[in-house]
């Protein structure tokens, strides 16, 4: 009867660990997209959500309602077009 | 009878012969004692006193033939205490030493600025490294005014201000360019961001030198400056000492960019 209880809780930690570093990773994927519109000059209070289109290659919505495609062009410049 | 008293006489004699010849010596092994005790007493002038202090025991040497006939004195007083001489001579020497010096300082501290004069760079050195390090070239100056007495403080007084000044921070691009690809507190897409236009104020800078173009200098200060605040406003949180390290290093970059031969030197290595 422990036994069962034991990985059951085992488990649950560990995907709450994971969750927690995945909610990190995104939360400073977001502030990297977010510097990176910023740098280009163009306004974005908060990402909300980032969509992955490929490799370097993704598409950020903004809270304020702004949408952009942020991407790496084959001669290694960033690029940040809105959409 | 009168032989064993007067094999007894001669015994005494010798014994009395030899305790005054053994505390003879310890008066000549107390003089270096001695001047190690006179450094306290000159101690008490602290910091105007203290190149006197390493001083005084050159003087001293000098001072220890009169002291030593005074300390002598009192070991051949007191011949019984044979056992003694070496621990009463020396338990009483201080006092005595200390008196006597007291004098002779008087005497010697002008004896003393001659040396004072040729000591005094070589023992601030030694002993003052804030005041030995900037006045390295004070010293050749001051030296003949060190003679003089009273300008020891004046030099302490002009020392200071040429020590402060000697602090340029070291610039290590290559440490710099390493710590910002190391660092966490930017993410993948701003560093390359970041990449893309320091490269392309590279490439403004290489046409100002080259004169293809000329845009004004103090333009590309302003480009200069706008950067460095990007980096610093994205690194001051996550990375603060490599904030502060480019921080620092703001006016040594400009300089190497400014420069033609050093901005040549760059682009070559």
């Amino acid at each position: 009867m422990s036994r069962p209880i034991y990985v059951l809780v085992s488990t649950a930690a560990a995907l709450l660990a994971a969750a927690a570093s995945s909610g990190a990773e995104d939360a400073s994927f977001s502030n990297d997209l977010k510097a990176t519109i910023a740098l280009q000059g163009m306004p974005c209070d908060q990402i909300i959500e980032a969509k992955r289109n490929g490799d370097s290659d993704y598409t950020a919505s903004c809270k304020d309602g702004n949408r952009y495609h942020v991407f790496v062009n084959p001669k290694g410049r960033v690029v940040v077009q809105k959409l | 009878m009168p032989r064993s008293v007067g094999v007894g006489l001669v015994y005494l004699v010798t014994l009395t012969g030899c305790t005054h010849f053994s505390g003879s010596p310890s008066p000549a092994a107390e003089p270096p004692a001695r001047s190690a005790p006179d450094v306290p007493p000159s101690s008490d002038g602290q910091t105007a006193a203290r190149a006197p202090d390493t001083q005084p025991a050159a003087p001293s040497a000098t001072e220890s033939p009169p002291a030593a006939p005074s300390a002598a004195a009192p070991s051949a007083a007191a011949p019984p205490p044979a056992a003694l001489p070496p621990a009463a001579p020396s338990a009483a020497a201080p006092p005595p030493a200390a008196l006597p010096p007291a004098p002779p300082p008087s005497t010697a501290k002008p004896a003393q600025h001659k040396t004072a004069g040729n000591a005094n760079p070589t023992s601030p050195r030694g002993t003052e490294p804030p005041a030995a390090g900037s006045p390295a070239g004070d010293s050749s100056k001051p030296l003949p005014s060190g003679q003089r007495g009273t300008p020891p403080a004046a030099e302490a007084a002009v020392s200071p201000p040429v020590a402060r000044p000697p602090a340029p921070p070291a610039l290590d691009l290559a440490g710099l360019e390493q710590r910002l690809k190391d660092t966490h507190a930017i993410g993948l897409f701003t560093k390359l961001s970041l990449k893309n236009q320091v490269d392309d104020l590279l490439g403004a800078f290489r046409a100002f030198h080259g004169g293809q173009t000329q845009p004004p200098l103090s333009d590309l200060r302003q480009r200069y400056d706008l950067l460095l605040l990007k980096v610093l406003t994205l690194l001051q949180d996550g990375d603060p000492p490599l904030a502060s390290a480019i921080s620092a290093s703001r006016e040594a970059i400009w300089v190497l960019l400014a420069d033609r031969n050093k901005f040549q030197k760059i682009q070559m290595g």
